[in-house]
């Protein structure tokens, strides 16, 4: 390769390089004219989410990608609903690459069920080179060793990798080959995972949430909802592939039992079985966040109280609307909001775009710009170690599906824009359904182009552009 | 020779003030010089005695106790050194006379790091282990601590490569009271010293810190004046770290 590169010469590869470069602006961009420091972050995102992914082969990315060695490398669900959801819309290559990561380790995640006393595939917290999991099993903090019980109890994580080839798949509108083996393997982990009680209601005991400040606790919302989503979205690519079967069906009874907390005369989940009864603390009764209210607090006072560290319950409504009930974004985020520490870096950018879904733009809007200032401004103290790539995926998501409010149904693109007051315009090329997409958002209008036919939509309305350029 | 002062006087027990002095002195490969101090003499003039040695050539920092009788003079001493001042309580009577391991509370300034910096570099090259403690509080907690087991070491890490760039250097971190932490984290870690930086104001409402880790501790806590440009501290000009 520096043979090669030699030959060329350095005026030929910075040529190269310059096209390069121009040819992914050419297709993905972001344009806000009446806010350019917005605007320029975003770019900083897109320009990160490339240069720390590529396509081909398999693709790990961890915490802090290849710009720093903090987290060791190491990959978590960051790498299945933060990063993949961007990166599918700026180069699909490099999104079905992390699929790839997920699949080619599925023999080590049916080990570790397997380990657990369980069927099917269950992916570790932490993974690396083996898929085996590499979560530290303790830390020194405040002068003692505590124990790290990620490994063992979060979970969910195995719904996120399902969740991420399923998604890859719906976005680009390929056939789910990818996706199918893991939906089937980590279904099975579920079905093998549920506890059924007296009633045949199904309940997952023992497990950490999104919300890290509460440990071992039964029937998180989050983790039930994502199983659910996860055995029915299994049943459906067996029939899909004409593989429907006594287990695929076992899979859709168990997920119609499986509780998630939900109370149709509140509108809100409960984000585990006994919630409510800790202390009612707000965070904004004890600092102003972000916080890392479980340093300035300390573990046992946030683990006794409902102050949360990120988005749980929310969530769903970011990754599976379609699993929660009509209408409960509102009071779920009114009532998880004023609860939610921030102290995660995953959580400002995906509030920012459930507040854009709830019709809170505004409000949206500063949540983004706290997502955008994370590694820019240095927010953590930690950008030394690397940049936050779940942040700046979710940032890049945040302006798609909560400002644009872009959604892939059916091989449908539909578009729902809720523009903050300061912005009159916003203006995305992104890649969809294999095709070049161009959206232009005005208060008056929407337009949308394709550098191919597209099956595209307003707010439920269908419609079909096709060619350069197409207008609403 | 540069030296370390050892200041003896009537009613100090001179044993712990010795010894504190003679070890700092061999970091420093410097010589000890005692300077005495007569019953006679007024606090202020007791404090002008040991400023005026302080602040001669050569001189890299005062030893004094913290208990002396009849009339403690470390205050006037501290207020207006520009070099370092370490404060013997009587309780450090008894504990071993090398100074192996210093405790130094850093509160994430350019400031109180700067003051320390040359102390730092001097006590790291005497091979003493030092440890740093980091106190956080509402207002300078960190605002995202992702995942514990990873997020500690980077921010620790990043800490350090700000405020305390030593090769071998520990940190240990807390939340609350600084002064509190400063006295519990010195006794588990068995340090043999305290260093701190420090405003050299001592008016009601201010450095806090200082007063409980002088006050409270039981080994000796060494004061080194921040940056003084621009301040009038008296005749005795910030003459730049030992």
């Amino acid at each position: 390769m520096l043979r090669a590169a030699q030959d060329l010469g350095f005026d030929q590869l910075l040529a190269g390089h310059r096209a390069a470069w121009a040819g992914r602006w050419e297709a993905v961009d972001v344009r806000i004219p009446d806010d350019p420091a917005a605007q320029l972050a975003l770019r900083f995102a897109l320009f990160q989410l490339w240069c720390n992914t590529r396509s081909g082969g398999e693709l790990a990315v961890g915490a802090r990608g290849l710009s720093g060695t903090g987290y060791a490398g190491h990959v978590f669900w960051d790498a299945d609903v933060f990063v993949p959801p961007a990166v599918v819309s700026i180069g699909p290559a490099a999104a079905a690459a992390m699929i790839r990561y997920r699949a080619r380790r599925l023999g080590a995640a049916r080990a570790q069920a397997r380990a657990a006393g369980r069927r099917g595939a269950r992916f570790p917290w932490e993974s690396a080179a083996s898929g085996e999991d590499v979560t530290p099993a303790g830390v020194r903090l405040g002068g003692r060793v505590v124990p790290v019980l990620t490994g063992q109890l979060e979970e969910h994580v195995t719904a996120d990798v399902a969740w991420a080839a399923a998604r890859y798949a719906e976005w680009t509108g390929r056939p789910d080959r990818l996706a199918r083996p893991l939906l089937a393997e980590t279904a099975r982990y579920w079905a093998s995972r549920c506890r059924l009680d007296d009633a045949r209601g199904a309940h997952i005991d023992g497990v950490i949430g999104p919300d890290e400040y509460h440990e071992r606790v039964d029937d998180n919302a989050y983790t039930n909802v994502m199983a659910r989503w996860n055995l029915r979205a299994a049943a459906g690519a067996a029939d899909r592939a004409g593989l429907a079967d006594a287990e695929s069906r076992c899979w859709r009874d168990l997920a119609d039992r499986i509780v998630d907390g939900y109370d149709p005369a509140t509108g809100r989940y409960e984000q585990f079985a006994g919630y409510y009864s800790p202390e009612p603390l707000l965070v904004a009764d004890f600092a102003a966040p972000p916080v890392a209210a479980d340093l300035l607090l300390g573990r046992e006072r946030v683990a006794g109280s409902q102050v949360i560290k990120q988005p749980d319950v929310l969530m769903l409504h970011h990754l599976v609307p379609g699993e929660v009930a009509a209408g409960s974004l509102a009071p779920n985020l009114d009532y998880y909001g004023p609860r939610t520490a921030h102290g995660s870096s995953l959580s400002p950018a995906v509030t920012a775009s459930l507040l854009a879904r709830a019709g809170r733009p505004d409000e949206a809007l500063a949540m983004l710009r706290t997502a955008l200032a994370l590694d820019i401004a240095d927010l953590s103290g930690m950008t030394a170690a690397g940049l936050h790539l779940a942040n700046l995926g979710g940032a890049w998501q945040a302006v798609l599906a909560g400002f644009a409010g872009l959604r892939v149904r059916a091989g449908v693109l539909s578009v729902d824009p809720r523009l903050p007051g300061a912005w009159g315009s916003l203006q995305l090329r992104f890649r969809c359904l294999g095709r070049r997409v161009r959206l232009d958002i005005t208060r008056e209008r929407v337009e949308i182009a394709a550098g191919g036919p597209l099956l595209a939509g307003l707010a439920g309305a269908a419609a079909q552009a096709r060619g350069w350029p197409g207008q609403f | 020779m540069t030296q370390v002062l050892a200041v003896l006087g009537p009613g100090t027990t001179d044993a712990p003030v010795i010894d504190t002095a003679t070890a700092l002195a061999e970091i420093a490969h410097a010589r000890v010089r005692q300077v005495s101090l007569t019953a006679d003499l007024s606090a202020e003039r007791a404090a002008a005695r040991v400023l005026d040695a302080l602040h001669s050539p050569g001189s890299l920092l005062a030893v004094l106790a913290r208990d002396e009788r009849p009339r403690p003079i470390w205050r006037r001493v501290a207020q207006r050194s520009a070099r370092p001042v370490v404060l013997v309580p009587a309780a450090a009577r008894g504990r071993r006379p090398e100074i192996r391991r210093v405790l130094l509370p850093l509160d994430g300034t350019a400031e109180s790091a700067a003051a320390v910096a040359g102390t730092v570099e001097q006590l790291a090259s005497a091979g003493v282990d030092l440890v740093v403690l980091h106190v956080f509080d509402a207002e300078t907690v960190p605002r995202f601590w992702d995942q514990a087991a990873h997020a500690g070491r980077a921010w620790a890490e990043e800490f350090l490569a700000r405020y305390c760039a030593q090769p071998g250097v520990r940190l240990e971190i807390r939340t609350g009271v600084a002064g509190e932490h400063i006295l519990d984290v010195a006794a588990a870690e068995r340090a043999d010293m305290i260093a701190l930086g420090w405003s050299q104001q001592l008016d009601p409402g201010r450095a806090r810190t200082v007063r409980r880790a002088v006050l409270d501790a039981a080994v000796p806590v060494m004061l080194v004046p921040t940056a003084s440009e621009g301040r009038d501290v008296g005749p005795y000009r910030q003459a730049g770290p030992p």
